[in-house]
């Protein structure tokens, strides 16, 4: 899987958030909000081509204090979510 | 899908920035003040750069620091020069008066319930647009009938209602 293309990460009110931005519009209506750690990671995969949840669980154990395990399994939601979210492909 | 509230004026540093881009933007409407004809929490807009600023146009504006700094959507009544009128279709009395300076979005589109794009300029919707504005010394009481229809109230909470009194005299 991949982040789709035309998606940019931007802080609103503190909070870092996932947009699309379209060659021809920018879209406001939806955004997806992102914790610290899943911006770390967006920002580490977006425009970096192909990943699996064990790439994000690698990220994971680079930055943070946790155990693979757990590491692997937050991955896994976090993919589950950004799909339900239409930014994977 | 969670809700996100983000304060007025910082969700539309970004929007105002696209736009003076030269970027199309798509954004979600809150309150009531273009009520019928844009609904708050329901639809969407798209928005364009503007150029010239005509009668009729909905257009998004900044308001000055001594009613509260804020951005707001509502339809432009005339133009004179570089002073133009605006007020919402949902707002009974009050108008803006700004400068073209502090306009800077048109509303091209209107997305009814996020997605049926309705072109806000057709002749039809300007027919209605106009019977409207003709009604006006009885917008009050339109808007009071149009609020309490059983099909709008499910939508149009209380809390909307008195959402809508901040453009009341």
């Amino acid at each position: 899987m991949k982040i789709k293309e035309g998606f940019i990460m931007r802080t609103l009110c503190g909070q870092n958030v996932v947009q699309a931005v379209g060659p021809k519009n920018v879209n406001f209506s939806k955004l997806v909000s992102l914790n610290e750690s899943a911006a770390y990671l967006f920002a580490k995969v977006n425009g970096q081509g192909e990943f699996t949840p064990e790439t994000l669980r690698d990220l994971l154990l680079e930055e943070y204090e946790v155990d693979p395990e757990t590491a692997l399994a937050d991955a896994g939601k976090l993919c589950e979510q950004w799909a339900e979210a239409g930014i994977l492909e | 899908m969670e809700k996100m509230v983000i304060a007025n004026d910082e969700f539309f540093v970004p929007v105002r920035q696209m736009l003076e881009e030269g970027h199309s933007v798509t954004i979600p409407v809150k309150g009531f003040s273009m009520l019928p004809f844009i609904r708050g929490e329901r639809d969407l807009v798209v928005l364009e750069p503007v150029g010239e600023v005509r009668p009729d146009d909905i257009v998004l504006f900044h308001i000055g620091p001594e009613k509260g700094g804020r951005y707001v959507m509502h339809r432009v009544l005339s133009v004179a020069g570089d002073r133009v009128e605006i007020q919402g279709d949902g707002v009974p009395v009050n108008r803006e008066r700004v400068l073209r300076s502090q306009i800077f979005g048109k509303a091209v589109s209107i997305l009814r319930d996020g997605e049926k794009a309705v072109d806000p300029y057709s002749p039809r919707e300007l027919r209605k647009v106009h019977l409207w504005q003709a009604l006006r010394p009885v917008r009050r009481y339109l808007l009071f009938i149009y609020r309490n229809l059983p099909w709008n109230r499910r939508w149009l909470k209380p809390q909307y209602a008195e959402a809508l009194k901040q453009y009341e005299d």
